[in-house]
């Protein structure tokens, strides 16, 4: 007989552990690596940043790199690696807070015009169509223009601009999942539709609404950071990623360096994130996942006999 | 049997020859899509910006003091006392006269205004976007043509780079190297002649560019794989034809229809980043109007700016989908886009 992976065949059945290939490729390691040490910097800023990042000292304008500055001053003479931890901080908190608006009103939304289809899931996407038709920058700076500026209109305007994308892709995997036998036997037992739909559908949907929701969370870091940096998110003396750019922009002939600090934090958490999510996505998709060669493949798990 | 084959055979020859006779018919029905939907968004943008509850007599005043008499008077001259839906019949009126009404702020026509700053955001569109297709789909057919080879892996590892970047960053980045490395160049100032529009627009064109190249390229890469393994292929190079011809003008043809696709999403992200690349570059496009315009609440700005980019983006979403008729006759059978 033969036999894949350590799982053994008990009782006719594979175990999980015969789900072989890595999830761990190199990039993957390196880009989440990447990425821990960004939230830890930024979850931890309180202790890590050495001033306050708001602190104006304006004998210390464009400071270089010293000891005591490691990354210099910008304009005002407020130290940049303080900015820096903290601005991820808002950056990253505020793209959560997006992701988060979309998911708690688009995924419900999603699975109900998905479950129950009709003239409910009808009106419902037609008007999806309508801000479809917008591209999400637009429509960020139509509900900025709504909700007046600052970070909470821009969470807001973002989320908004993102739940048609995740409620149509949950609609859809809800609409494939329906008729499949499992939803069939536990309408049988009798659990009300609600339980149908979010203890038994919506975990079957979870893995690939997550790859799309660590793309999203790299796309509201983009977009958040560019609201910012047009003026219309985060306000000063908030220390945000996008904010930093702005200012030092207008300066960047005296200080270029104050411009590429916060270019490339954006920089490198969006690729890394992409790693990220493009590894899991392939690492879903068993055609793409990256398997170990065939000699690997025996040395760990045993011979096939 | 074998009969009805023929006839089934026979039915679709004539199907695909009536296409050319349907295909006005096509572009009615692709019609009636675009405008409910352009209607829509109008209405969208117009009711959006009066939800904010800003008056916009307090954005004509400013901090200036004004009597009742000239308040009133305001409000009689841009329609203010009327109901909501008078105002945005009005608004509909004005736009199909071409004037988008007057702003709140500088009481000039918003039409000039958009008029003075359109040709930089569409040309940045239509150059980027131009630019980005030649040369994606250069490098997807050679890398495909050249596949598993180090060229391809090299192309494939430098458009992967650019994947993840996003344009105004590569946009700041360029700026810091020429502001570092060649301090002489300018990229300020007016715009006086179509050289100077050139010379200030390639290179912002050629940085939106850079963005939709990686997708494009790899969509062009493995279509161009399937076609190139394709029988039809196999035997156009057994007959001896040039592989130019084959490449280009048997595979390249049908590996193109996807890439047209993608070309058209990408052309509403272009859009998005010519704003934002025009106020890195500070270019006077319509970027900058429109944030300012948001900033200041001057609402007529603020709508005749979105309602433009999105009739040049929904504009340009038809232009790709007729072309995209007129290129594969199976979207001319189904009247809908046939995913290869």
């Amino acid at each position: 007989m033969r036999q894949y992976g350590k799982g053994n065949l008990q009782g006719g059945e594979l175990t999980r552990t015969t789900n072989v290939g890595t999830l761990f490729t190199p990039a993957m390691v390196a880009a989440s690596s990447i990425l821990l040490l960004i939230l830890i910097g930024t979850i931890f800023a309180g202790f890590l940043a050495p001033y306050d990042p708001e602190a104006i000292d304006l004998s210390l304008s464009y400071g270089p790199i010293t000891p005591e500055h490691i990354l210099g001053t910008d304009n005002v003479g407020r130290d940049s690696l303080s900015r820096l931890l903290f601005g991820g901080r808002t950056a990253i908190t505020n793209a959560f807070l997006v992701v988060g608006v979309t998911v708690s009103v688009g995924i419900p939304l999603g699975l109900l015009c998905g479950y129950y289809g009709g003239a409910l899931d009808g009106v419902i996407m037609r008007i999806w169509d309508v801000i479809l038709s917008f591209p999400p920058l637009l429509l960020g700076f139509l509900f900025v223009a709504m909700f007046g500026r600052g970070s909470t209109a821009s969470i807001l305007a973002l989320g908004i601009a993102w739940i048609p994308m995740i409620s149509r892709l949950a609609r859809n995997l809800t609409i494939a999942e329906r008729n499949k036998t499992y939803v069939l036997a536990a309408k049988s037992f009798g659990f009300s539709d609600a339980r149908v739909i979010f203890r038994h559908i919506l975990p079957n949907c979870t893995s690939t609404l997550l790859a799309e929701l660590t793309v999203d969370i790299g796309y509201a870091i983009i977009v958040l950071a560019s609201l910012s940096f047009l003026g219309l998110g985060v306000q000063a003396p908030t220390s945000d990623w996008g904010l930093m750019l702005q200012e030092s922009l207008v300066y960047v002939r005296q200080s270029p360096l104050q411009t590429v600090i916060p270019s490339v934090a954006i920089g490198l958490m969006i690729v890394s994130l992409n790693i990220v999510s493009d590894s899991i996505q392939l690492y879903l998709d068993p055609e793409q996942r990256k398997l170990p060669s065939f000699e690997r493949f025996l040395k760990k798990h045993g011979t096939h006999s | 049997m074998e009969k009805t084959k023929r006839q089934r055979s026979d039915s679709f020859q004539a199907r695909i020859r009536n296409t050319s006779a349907r295909y006005p018919r096509l572009i009615l029905k692709r019609l009636l899509v675009f405008f409910p939907l352009l209607f829509a968004a109008s209405l969208v943008i117009f009711f959006s910006l009066r939800l904010s509850g800003v008056d916009p007599v307090n954005v004509m005043l400013g901090e200036r003091q004004a009597t009742e008499d000239v308040i009133f008077s305001l409000r009689e001259q841009f329609h203010l006392n009327e109901p909501l839906i008078a105002q945005y019949w009005q608004w509909v009126k004005e736009v199909f006269s071409g004037s988008f009404g007057i702003d709140y702020i500088n009481r000039q026509s918003v039409a000039v205004m958009i008029g003075q700053r359109a040709p930089i955001t569409l040309g940045l569109v239509i150059m980027s976007t131009t630019i980005g297709t030649v040369i994606a789909v250069g490098l997807g057919v050679l890398s495909a043509v050249k596949q598993n080879t180090i060229l391809d892996r090299v192309i494939s590892v430098a458009v992967l780079i650019f994947v993840s970047a996003p344009s105004f960053l590569v946009a700041i980045g360029t700026l810091i190297f020429l502001t570092v490395f060649m301090p002489d160049v300018a990229f300020t100032g007016a715009i006086n002649s179509v050289g100077d529009y050139f010379s200030r627009l390639i290179m912002p064109s050629f940085i939106l560019a850079l963005y939709m190249l990686a997708i494009v390229t790899r969509v062009t890469r493995s279509g161009m794989i399937i076609q190139l393994r394709s029988a039809y292929a196999t035997a156009a190079i057994a007959k001896g034809l040039p592989m130019r011809v084959v490449i280009w003008k048997h595979c390249f043809r049908n590996a193109f229809i996807p890439v047209l696709t993608i070309v058209t999403i990408f052309i509403g992200a272009a859009i998005s980043s010519a704003v934002l690349v025009e106020s890195v570059f500070s270019l006077p496009g319509l970027g900058g109007l429109l944030t300012q315009a948001i900033k200041t609440n001057n609402y007529p700005i603020v709508q005749a700016c979105l309602f433009i980019l999105l009739l040049l983006f929904l504009s340009l979403g038809l232009i790709a989908d007729l072309i995209y008729m007129a290129v594969d006759p199976r979207a001319r059978i189904a009247g809908k886009k046939v995913l290869t």
